[in-house]
């Protein structure tokens, strides 16, 4: 995965070192200070959403993203992938709504292993390349890998599948009839597994909400009066665990469109807000050169629009970013 | 420390305290935020200088304090902004309704309506001794309660009506973004759109934040209009001023410090 | 003869706003105004009641949206969250036959909501041969979508609009006369506050100038027949007096600035238009003989390739 600015929209990513981590008294694993103003961040999942994300590096800890897409296409589901399978790699709590329990059979496969060092480039387009060759690691044998120093963000790879232990990963059902609140069953659990991790270690949970992947589910958003207030108690949950909870949720638009109130509203609700419009497949287009690396200037396959931003919406600051260009591989 | 004063000059005849029983309406969209518009009305509010429109200043003669009620952001977030600008949080009341949730649960609107009541007794309570004290309220995020509990527009409106009696001046936040005030269709937008309309003719002031028409800038935030809204008519009378219609650029830094500056400056 | 006809009109209309706005006789038991946040009704209505005081009348001022009683009323009567029965009574108990009353309604929004009021009838038992009716709508306030018994019943506006013997709406003077500038050129009409259509902005600049407003009145005779003409409204602060929006400065300026403009730029094009003709070429361009020059001068038929001489 890769964005590449078209037009200036943001501040660029600022070179990290690892000892930026070591300034923490007791560092979780996953969670690294902001470069801007020091505030816990964890990683959206890949590198390129981390460097969108207004200087942060990172998203925010008690902050929320929400990625809306254009189409039937779901590579917003394959960012809430990367952002779960950093989860899990990391030893992090992850609470998956909406998918079924194989969802997590189909978390991308962990590759490359140690630290990663981030380095600054004038484009965004910083993904390493990933070797396919590598198989993937278990679980169990990257963390032991990773006593010091911690690594923020995980190589992965969609074609290959991440091992999960059991237990690493809470999955909530969502109900399908269109009366009962879906966050009725969500905020309680949420809760209780905040509640209930030891407090020397203090996990930070990931929650994946997306609603896409249960088309059925559609009917719960309908009526204001019980998705709006649904996602306040996620908003103040969120807000009320500062360092511990971030959340991830995705929204088809094709089904609920950008121009209706309602779709404002969770807008508002989350911290930050990103729109992703892939460009119509086009068959005659020519495979990318033989090697790595290079394939991915060409071949563009969607816009990215940013509308909203973790922080720095709420500062006052711009939250608008133009359009940019991203690949997938 | 802001590198920028916390006033903007241009700004500053708009900040002071506004004349008795008036509403002032600050409308935001989702790209473009007022908390910072808000942390300088308060600030303003209790400095004890009053900015006049030909740049003299006066003292405050009476003692003012804050009630700040927020459904969308949360305490904390608050009072980080307002450290950074220096302003005094002892005079100031935070109903902190995110966390808290007032008006959200079963008790209805009729919760909320009794906790602010309740903070702005606190408030005039609290400077007692020094005789009675002006209260200016703040009521951040309201249209999100319309919007969570799907209740009707004229009961948000009464809560209003009821709250304002009791304090010298009221400023209310709400979103003016398109999908919410263009054609309405679905019951949601049609009582956010009558909401804001209906707030908006009560609103001596209309301070509206939005982005850049063009897109997106390095070094300007946004663009901010004000306009007198169709209360200004009420206190011609009285002569406490004018408000001049203006609309300017601001940009707001990554410190929290804002610079509004003129279209081509 | 048109002319006189014109004068006619624009006595008469004159005279005819005087005696409503002063409120003379029975003129018009229901008026309504029609406002928008781009200029708010509360201007023409400190006109009412500072005539009506002239006039030694009541005035009851029932509030929905004004925290603060206006100067000059009788009585101040706050009818937030009180069911509308309780209103009438109220209003019943204010009024007294004797003497003439101004009911100011601030704002009907309230009425309109109710579904299970019926508005006409409710108004039409507070006016009485003494009490004239004066009520603000908020076009730009959208209402509740009806619910079934009543999905087939005139939306309130239009009940209203019916009712009414005087209709006024209110303009900013500056948003109206863009408009008009704009409509003189043939080009589109300018648009304000939320018909800009931008996120964002929900009124207009220009809005709400304290200088004035532009009255549009729709009066209804007892025949049932209406005169419509538009007004400009001063403030009532100033000693200006009411008049036709046609005599303002700034409105026939704009025609007559129009005009001059179009001749100066005429005028400015033709002087500056300069080839740069010597004598010498001008005398040989005069002498230029033009093909088929003849055939013109004879009137002969076509023949295009047909020579002349």
């Amino acid at each position: 995965m890769s964005f590449r600015k078209r037009n200036i929209g943001l501040t660029g990513p600022s070179s990290l070192s690892t000892s930026t981590a070591q300034l923490s008294p007791t560092p979780t694993p996953g969670v690294r200070p902001s470069p801007l103003d020091g505030r816990p961040t964890t990683s959206a999942g890949t590198p390129p959403l981390d460097d969108l994300l207004a200087g942060h590096a990172g998203l925010a800890l008690g902050n929320s993203l929400l990625i809306e897409e254009n189409g039937t296409t779901d590579f917003a589901g394959v960012l809430l992938r990367y952002y779960a399978a950093e989860g899990v790699v990391q030893g992090h709590r992850v609470l998956v709504v909406g998918v079924g329990r194989g969802g997590g059979r189909e978390l991308p496969g962990l590759v490359g292993t140690g630290e990663r060092m981030r380095m600054r480039r004038k484009e965004l387009t910083i993904t390493a390349p990933l070797t396919p060759n590598r198989g993937p690691i278990s679980r169990v044998k990257a963390q032991t890998e990773q006593t010091t120093p911690a690594a923020f963000i995980h190589n992965f790879d969609l074609t290959k599948r991440l091992t999960v232990s059991p237990g690493s990963i809470a999955y909530i059902p969502v109900s399908h009839s269109p009366i009962s609140n879906p966050f009725s069953t969500i905020i309680p659990s949420l809760t209780q597994s905040l509640n209930c991790t030891p407090t020397n270690h203090n996990p930070p949970p990931h929650n994946p909400y997306s609603p896409s992947l249960q088309p059925s589910t559609h009917p719960t958003l309908a009526p204001p009066p019980i998705s709006s207030p649904s996602c306040t108690p996620l908003r103040s949950l969120l807000r009320s665990h500062p360092a511990r909870l971030s959340a991830m949720l995705t929204l088809p638009l094709s089904l609920h469109p950008r121009s209706t109130g309602l779709v404002r509203w969770i807008e508002h609700i989350c911290d930050g807000v990103l729109e992703l419009t892939p460009f119509p497949h086009r068959v005659e287009v020519e495979p990318p050169s033989g090697k790595a690396g290079k394939g991915e200037s060409e071949n563009p396959q969607g816009m990215v629009k940013v509308h909203k931003l973790p922080v720095l919406t709420e500062k006052g600051g711009g939250g608008g970013g133009g359009g940019m260009i991203w690949h997938f591989r | 420390m802001p590198s920028q004063p916390p006033i903007p000059p241009l700004l500053s005849p708009y900040l002071s305290i506004a004349p008795f029983a008036s509403l002032t309406l600050l409308t935001s969209t989702l790209g473009a935020s007022t908390n910072w518009l808000v942390l300088r009305f308060i600030y303003s509010a209790l400095k004890d200088t009053i900015y006049e429109k030909d740049g003299s200043t006066k003292e405050h003669t009476e003692d003012t304090m804050v009630v700040l009620v927020s459904w969308l952001r949360d305490g904390n977030f608050w009072k980080e902004g307002g450290r950074k600008l220096g302003t005094n949080f002892q005079k100031i009341q935070i109903v902190d309704a995110l966390s808290t949730g007032f008006g959200l649960g079963a008790g209805g609107l009729a919760e909320a309506e009794t906790e602010i009541l309740k903070a702005i007794a606190t408030a005039r309570e609290a400077t007692k001794e020094n005789g009675e004290a002006r209260v200016l309220l703040v009521l951040d995020g309201l249209d999100f309660l319309l919007a969570a509990t799907g209740c009707v527009t004229l009961e948000i409106m009464d809560l209003v009506g009821a709250v304002r009696d009791h304090v010298h001046s009221t400023i209310l936040t709400s979103s003016a973004d398109l999908p919410l005030t263009q054609s309405p269709t679905t019951p949601l937008e049609i009582s956010h759109t009558a909401f804001v309309m209906g707030m908006a003719h009560q609103a001596r002031i209309i301070m509206s934040v939005r982005g850049l028409d063009t897109g997106v800038a390095r070094d300007v935030s946004g663009v901010l209009r004000m306009c007198r809204g169709a209360g200004a008519g009420d206190e011609a009378d009285e002569g406490e001023g004018e408000v001049e219609e203006r609309e300017y650029l601001y940009l707001v830094g990554a410190d929290g410090g804002v610079r509004v500056f003129e279209r081509g400056a | 003869m048109a002319d006189r006809a014109l004068q006619h009109r624009r006595v008469h209309n004159l005279l005819l706003i005087q005696k409503l706005l002063g409120l003379r006789g029975d003129s018009s038991p229901f008026t309504l105004v029609l406002d928008a946040v781009e200029q708010s009704a509360k201007p023409l209505i400190r006109h009412y009641i500072h005539n009506a005081q002239i006039s030694k009348m009541d005035v009851v001022y029932v509030s929905f949206e004004t925290p603060k009683a206006p100067s000059g009323i009788t009585t101040f009567v706050n009818a937030r969250r009180r069911a509308a029965a309780e209103m009438q009574g109220e209003i019943a108990s204010m009024v007294s036959t004797n003497k003439r009353t101004l009911l100011i309604v601030d704002n009907l929004y309230p009425f309109a909501c109710n579904t299970t009021l019926d508005l006409p009838s409710f108004l039409s038992s507070v006016v009485t041969p003494t009490t004239s009716l004066l009520a603000i709508y908020h076009a730009d306030t959208p209402l509740p979508p009806p619910l079934p018994p009543n999905s087939y019943a005139p939306p309130p506006l239009t009940s209203l609009e019916f009712l009414a013997t005087t209709i006024f709406t209110t303009h900013s003077l500056e948003q109206f006369l863009s408009c008009k500038r704009a409509a003189d050129k043939s080009l589109t009409q300018p648009v304000f506050g939320l018909e800009e259509k931008r996120e964002g902005v929900i009124i207009g600049l220009g809005s709400n100038d304290p200088k004035g407003l532009v009255l549009e009145m729709d009066h209804r005779r007892k025949s049932g027949r209406n005169i419509e003409e538009t007004f400009f409204l001063p403030p009532p602060s100033s000693k200006e007096k009411i008049i036709l929006l046609e005599d303002h400065p700034l409105y026939r300026r704009s025609d007559l600035e129009d005009a001059k403009s179009a001749a100066n730029e005429i005028a400015t094009e033709l002087s500056t238009f300069d080839l740069g003709i010597t004598a010498k070429q001008r005398r040989d361009r005069e002498g230029v003989v033009l093909p088929y020059f003849d055939a013109q001068k004879d009137g002969w038929g076509g023949g295009e390739g047909e020579d002349p001489l």
